[in-house]
């Protein structure tokens, strides 16, 4: 069955699953087949990014179209959950920050420099700090610096007494 | 070679090494095709395209001499340029990937990227573009000056802005200069400045000299049965007095001058930077919220007038005070002066210490009553969604945690602020009882008389008493200079649109409207408008097709000159817009847009305000074309309606009748119409089309619309799809391709209609 109409009327969802449907990768791109259509570059979105970032799939075509919604990546073998996780994980790419070693405000900026998870020493612009750290529930936070690169805090309570220290004031 | 990064020698050595010469170009990525951090270079020669990645690894040398670095390449690709189409960067999240087309439509992954390194990787692309095209032909071109990499770094440091929009580099940035810009606008009050010199002047001497008279020369000469002034009560009351009321009249003095100077000066200010607001390109505004800018500059107006007006006067009152006190006390007793005054550093050290936890108990209290008023706002300004689905519980917790909140940093304020300053004063009062106990001591032994010692207290506490304020100055310089950059900031921003000086004025405007490769983007990074190329006619009416946020607005604000097209131009009458003149741009064309703006006033200045002189039946017969006149008149005050923040609300339908009224008076040879009549029911729209179609007669029209029915007549018709002209011709030519984009939209709109019980 190539497509799972899931809900009709004003609108449809299709769903993808491993039974209507196969990932691959050609030329380092996503590929998906979808019963008789097959399309050499995907994208995926993650509709709810914070919510569920491993379900809810979009996979649109190069123009924009949506092909279906994976509703969860486990429903794949465990290849293709990889594939997809990795390619999720290089389009959501959040370094997490472990240490904050620096936090300057100046003239409307402020300047991070940061200790990855991956131990990658990194400095950042952030204009606006307040609007562009994004509180996620009471602990979680997403900081956009000025060239569009997302760092996120998994748990901001959870960070070294000097860490908390500095981030305490915008949030 | 052309580079946008930072390219280290041992990378040129490896290209050397395998003989690659003369590249024209270099890019660098922080990833891989595998998203994994190292370091890849994308090189181009004339014929070919090199992309290596690798990371630079460090080995010990022999015992003792250190490390040695050198290349080590993971992977080494190249390709015929002959084979690839076109390059492209597409961005995906916060990362980004390096891609090429290849002739034969297959896509080809060069490398992957965080957007750091996105915005030099796009001038890569777009270089690339030009050098495969032939128009540079040597390794050694010259690039676009605002491409230049020195163009966005500081020249001084070497760091790049934070905003590239915004040359101003926050480490190199002086205070001082900040400041010394600000004093010519002090300098238009010469007079006023002296007086208010001359007024602190003798405040000073005043307050200096109070303590004296009242103390040392009240006990020691009046008082002292040896002296020549003894039992003369009256003339030491007389002087007090006198010093007093001089010392008054000179802080009225000097309060009234100040004042007058900073409110001056901020008016003079916010009218300067008011100015300069209304000279920047529509490009400032975007992603800055009009409202939140306005909000700034009277916010940093009203620091500046603070700092100038309070701060200032005080601080230059005090200071002097404070040395001349300083001088005279160590006169009066040299000992007794350094061990009261001892105490003052060990104060001032704590009170900045406590200065610092006070201010983020601020911040915190700040945002924390932020978050409690915006949450208040947004729940009153959607009360009846609210009740509609029955939330009101829900959204009292929601607003009792924001207040206990607010509530607990406002108790943490106020208790740190009543139990640690009494504290840092006993530091001071320390000083105090040295001052009491040793002069005490040194009255009894008759080495200070008793008028000496009062005297030399009152002095003592007079220096203490500025401490606190000095403390607070550094907080409010700094916060002035913040202020300060922020308008200068602004007031420094060049336009982007800029008249020409030889612009070319026409007089007679016939309409003809041409875009010739157009390419636009609001950012550098994304293009909007991709190769666009159509024409209309003079006097001819053009429709605008496409799904929302194709770029049909876009296109008409390219008309109107309000960005600069990246690529290609915009004609009119054959003459690029870059090269006409504001007045013959903005007095020919008219545009009445989905987001319509009317001002505070009445209806009828709203009307009138692109063709003041219009009689009052020009107003009228504008009105009623644009079907406005019959709800005006409807009005209890009819034209002399006002509206705007703050008076009647007309609905949607109505703000947009008038706005086209307002376009319609202006009578343009060019008028734009974008999504003009989308807020309006069909029986609306179709009077006003009609009344609109007897008005175009003469003009060239371009229609926006989403309803595709109201462009039928169109002379001709373009279809816009992410950016790029997918179809052009007549309603009948493009229903005639089966498979074009407009015949499928217009199809699916017509039964929509249908079903809805409308037919065309």
């Amino acid at each position: 069955m190539a497509n799972k109409i899931i809900k009709e009327g004003a609108a449809s969802i299709v769903r993808l699953d491993k039974s209507n449907s196969e990932f691959g990768m050609k030329n380092g791109f996503l590929t998906v087949k979808k019963g008789e259509d097959s399309y050499d570059r995907v994208f995926l979105h993650r509709t709810f990014p914070f919510d569920k970032p491993w379900e809810y799939i979009s996979v649109i075509d190069p123009d924009n179209k949506e092909i279906g919604i994976i509703y969860d990546i486990a429903d794949y073998d465990s290849e293709t959950e990889e594939l997809l996780r990795t390619e999720l994980k290089r389009k959501y790419y959040e370094p997490r920050v472990k240490t904050i070693l620096s936090l300057k405000e100046r003239y409307g900026f402020s300047y991070w420099t940061v200790i990855t998870e991956e131990e990658r020493k990194v400095s950042f612009t952030m204009q606006d700090t307040f609007r562009n750290i994004i509180r996620i529930g009471d602990d979680k936070a997403i900081l956009l610096d000025v060239d569009g690169n997302r760092f996120v805090i998994e748990s901001i309570i959870g960070l070294d007494k000097k860490s908390h220290k500095k981030i305490e004031l915008y949030i | 070679m052309v580079t946008f990064d930072k390219i280290p020698p041992y990378i040129s050595d490896v290209f050397s090494h395998k003989g690659i010469e003369d590249i024209y170009l270099m890019a660098y990525c922080d990833m891989d095709n595998e998203h994994v951090y190292c370091d890849t270079y994308v090189a181009l020669t004339k014929d070919r395209l090199y992309v290596t990645s690798g990371s630079v690894v460090l080995e010990g040398k022999e015992k003792g001499k250190g490390l040695d670095s050198f290349w080590k390449e993971s992977t080494f690709v190249s390709y015929d340029i002959e084979n690839i189409e076109s390059l492209k960067v597409e961005e995906l999240l916060s990362t980004a990937r390096l891609t090429a087309k290849t002739t034969e439509g297959e896509y080809i992954f060069l490398s992957a990227m965080t957007n750091f390194c996105k915005g030099n990787c796009n001038l890569f692309v777009k270089y690339f573009g030009k050098i495969k095209k032939g128009d540079i032909t040597t390794p050694d071109f010259e690039i676009d000056k605002e491409d230049d990499p020195k163009e966005n770094s500081c020249p001084k440091c070497g760091m790049r802005y934070p905003d590239r929009n915004r040359k101003v580099c926050p480490r190199c940035m002086e205070k001082g200069k900040l400041f010394s810009r600000f004093g010519v606008f002090l300098l238009k009050y010469k007079i006023e400045m002296v007086i208010l010199f001359v007024s602190l002047v003798f405040l000073t001497g005043t307050s200096i000299l109070i303590p004296y008279f009242s103390n040392g020369f009240f006990y020691d000469k009046i008082l002292d049965e040896n002296s020549n002034l003894y039992g003369e009560i009256f003339l030491a009351l007389g002087i007090i007095i006198f010093t007093k009321v001089f010392s008054v009249f000179s802080d009225m003095i000097n309060g009234y001058i100040s004042t007058k100077i900073a409110a001056k000066v901020v008016f003079d200010l916010k009218n300067t930077i008011f100015g300069a607001i209304e000279r920047l390109s529509m490009s400032f505004f975007n992603g800055r919220q009009t409202g939140g800018l306005m909000t700034q500059v009277n916010d940093d107006s009203n620091t500046i007038y603070g700092f100038f007006c309070d701060g200032i006067p005080y601080f230059l009152i005090n200071i002097v005070q404070v040395i001349v006190l300083c001088v005279i006390l160590f006169i009066m007793n040299p000992l007794l002066a350094a061990l009261s005054l001892i105490t003052i550093p060990i104060f001032y050290i704590a009170l900045r210490r406590t200065y610092a936890v006070s201010r983020k108990l601020h911040s915190r209290h700040y945002s924390g009553v932020r978050r409690m008023n915006s949450q208040l706002s947004d729940v009153l300004g959607g009360i009846r969604v609210v009740k509609a689905f029955a939330k009101e519980n829900e959204e009292s917790q929601r607003f009792y945690k924001s207040n206990r909140i607010a509530a607990q940093n406002n108790r943490k304020l106020a208790l740190f602020n009543n139990y640690v300053y009494p504290y840092i004063g006993v530091i001071l009062y320390v000083g105090n009882v040295i001052a009491l106990g040793l002069g005490g001591y040194m009255v009894m032994k008759g080495k200070m008389t008793y008028g000496q010692l009062i005297t030399f207290t009152a002095y003592v506490n007079m220096i203490y008493s500025p401490m606190y304020f000095f403390s607070h100055m550094i907080d409010w310089t700094a916060s002035t200079s913040n202020s300060l950059q922020r308008l200068f900031e602004i007031y420094d921003t060049e336009p982007d649109i800029t008249e020409k000086p030889d612009a070319v004025t026409l007089d007679d405007i016939k309409g003809r409207v041409e875009f010739r490769g157009v390419d636009f983007g609001y950012s550098k990074t994304k293009k909007v408008i991709d190769d666009v190329t159509f024409d209309i006619e003079a006097e001819h009416i053009l429709g605008i097709v496409g799904h929302t946020g194709a770029g049909k607005s876009t296109i008409a604000n390219l008309i109107m000159r309000l960005y600069d097209t990246d690529e290609g131009g915009v004609y009119i009458d054959g003459i690029n817009v870059k090269d006409l003149s504001f007045k013959s741009l903005y007095e020919n064309i008219a545009i009445v847009s989905q987001e319509t703006y009317l001002f505070i006033g009445s209806i009828l200045d709203n009307i009138r305000y692109a063709k003041p002189e219009a009689t009052y039946e020009d107003v009228i017969y504008a009105a009623k074309c644009a079907g406005a006149h019959d709800f005006i008149i409807k009005l209890p005050d009819g034209y002399n309606t006002m509206i705007g923040f703050g008076y009647k609300d007309l609905s949607g339908g109505e703000r947009q009748r008038v706005s086209i009224a307002r376009a319609i008076l202006r009578d343009p040879k060019i008028l734009i119409l974008d999504e003009a009549t989308a807020a309006m029911d069909t029986k609306t729209e179709k009077m006003i089309q009609t009344a609109l179609s007897t008005l175009t007669k003469g003009k060239t029209t371009i229609m926006i619309a989403h309803r595709l029915s109201t462009l039928r007549d169109a002379h001709k018709l373009i279809v816009i799809e992410n950016g790029k002209v997918a179809e052009q011709g007549t309603h009948k030519e493009l229903l005639e391709l089966p498979d074009g984009v407009y015949n499928k939209l217009y199809t699916l709109q017509l039964e929509a209609l249908k079903n809805a019980g409308i037919t065309e």
